[in-house]
């Protein structure tokens, strides 16, 4: 792999909290690299740290030690945007000054820019709309689309359809990796939902829960245009994740 | 449906209200001798053209209504002017904004009697008092709230790497819009009842010293006559105030 083929690369990260029980280690040195135009997925059980890592990633949260590199590229952009757990739409705005608060200065006028993302996330036609009362679903496309708007090299996400329901869930992996296949960005998924990171990852990271440590990797089946196959080999690596998870 | 409740919930208030004003009327206009306890309501409405007859009720109201709304604008509008430095400011001094909690303990006449102390009996010294107690109450609003501005809002501009200014002025003055709006209904009877004080102490002007003059002449219908018209005046500048707020904020956090 060549050296700039990474959009970005953590080395050795490791957080700890103090608390009164004591230091309480959260993220225990651990390091991966995303590559271009990847979705890769970093699967863990509850409070295995994976929030924490995402922040650290995104420059929310510092790391106690380690380092964060962003690849560089030819093309100026912004390193990462975040999309939390939370609905982070903003409810004062409408969708299209949502978009428009994350784009860069100077580009805020661009009116075409902002259909082309309104458009991307199938919210052409809602854009005067106020995200406040919207289902989740709904103010996770906004989110999407201004962490578009911001021309990242890597989108995080923290988990930010943990709410839907299942059968809800399989439209937004879909529209994932259909903006995935039209821009040359990356993605980095925090989740505890293993079909889905199987669906639609590249590449599956396991956080272990004591340490915080990835131990484990994994690399779903081929896709194809017609998705993923759901065989053997699917419930089997299924089975494997499961009992990580809950022994 | 949760419209259909708030509407019978208020149309019980109103029944509520007409009850009250029912049982007062049957009370001391028919029951209990006149004067005892509570004027009878006959007697209360021919107390309305004497307090402008004998105290200058409206020339009075006029000063105080002017001078609370007129502060209130003046405190809402400073803030808003300096927004960004406000919140940054803010959100920077927690620990001494703690500190100045410690004075709650002291009571309302501490300030009033100080302050009469400090300036002079003038039109200007009263705005200017009042203005300084929107302007700390609407301060101590902001300052709380600031503490509960989601952090799923500002995250995603930290991983942008945008300035502090952006932040203050974008998410956090506009995530405290809306309970700094409801705090404006609270302020307005906070404000009426300490400035009422502060005028029955200074004994200058306003509703407040007409109070006291009542009391000095033992005006029980005028004391209730200027209760039932200042309650007016109050109960209006609420409704102004939900009125404004429902027409800017259109959100909830």
């Amino acid at each position: 792999m060549a050296e700039n083929d990474f959009i970005l690369k953590a080395e050795k990260i490791s957080k700890r909290y103090i608390s009164p029980a004591g230091a309480l280690s959260i993220i225990g040195e651990t390091g991966f690299e995303v590559l271009k135009g990847e979705l890769l997925t970093i699967l863990g059980p509850p409070a295995s740290g994976k929030s924490t890592l995402l922040k650290i990633l995104a420059g929310i949260e510092t790391p106690d030690s380690g380092s964060v590199t962003y690849g560089q590229f030819q093309e100026v952009k912004t390193d990462a945007a975040f999309i939390p757990s939370e609905p982070s739409a903003l409810p004062w705005l409408s969708v299209e000054e949502n978009i428009r608060l994350g784009m860069r200065a100077g580009q805020e006028q661009d009116t075409e820019t902002v259909r082309k993302f309104t458009q991307a996330v199938g919210l052409n036609g809602y854009e005067k709309h106020i995200p406040a009362n919207k289902s989740t679903g709904f103010r996770f496309r906004i989110a999407l689309a201004r962490a578009m708007a911001m021309e990242p090299k890597l989108i995080l996400m923290d988990d930010p359809l943990r709410e839907l329901l299942p059968e809800r869930k399989m439209d937004y992996y879909k529209l994932i990796r259909q903006i995935m296949s039209k821009g040359d960005f990356g993605v980095l998924w925090a989740t505890t939902d293993i079909t889905g990171a199987m669906l639609i990852s590249d590449r599956i990271l396991l956080q272990e829960q004591k340490s915080g440590r990835i131990v484990r990797e994994f690399h779903p089946a081929k896709r194809s245009t017609a998705g993923i196959p759901v065989d053997d080999e699917f419930f089997g690596m299924r089975a494997e994740i499961e009992l990580f998870f809950y022994s | 449906m949760s419209e259909y409740f708030s509407e019978k919930r208020k149309l019980r208030k109103y029944a509520w209200f007409l009850a009250y004003l029912l049982a007062y009327i049957l009370i001391f206009e028919f029951l209990i001798p006149p004067g005892r306890i509570l004027p009878g309501p006959s007697l209360v409405l021919e107390s309305f053209p004497s307090l402008q007859m004998h105290y200058g009720f409206l020339k009075n109201a006029l000063y105080t209504t002017s001078g609370i709304y007129l502060s209130m604008v003046l405190a809402y509008g400073l803030i808003w002017l300096f927004r960004v430095w406000v919140t940054g400011l803010l959100l920077r001094a927690k620990d001494f904004l703690e500190s100045i909690r410690l004075f709650r303990y002291l009571t309302a006449i501490s300030f009033i009697t100080i302050y009469i102390y400090w300036f002079p009996v003038s039109n200007l010294s009263e705005i200017l008092f009042t203005f300084l107690l929107a302007l700390g109450y609407l301060l101590n609003v902001i300052s709380r709230d600031l503490g509960k501005v989601k952090r799923s809002y500002i995250e995603p501009f930290i991983a942008l790497k945008k300035e502090d200014s952006f932040l203050y002025k974008n998410i956090y003055w506009q995530s405290v819009k809306p309970s700094l709006f409801s705090s404006l209904q609270r302020l307005n009877i906070r404000l009426w009842s300490i400035v009422l004080f502060f005028e029955y102490v200074k004994a200058y002007m306003g509703i407040g010293n007409i109070y006291r003059l009542a009391l000095s002449f033992n005006d029980i219908s005028g004391l209730v006559a200027i209760s039932v018209l200042s309650g007016l005046i109050i109960a209006l500048g609420e409704y102004v105030l939900k009125l404004l707020k429902r027409k800017v904020i259109t959100w909830e956090i």
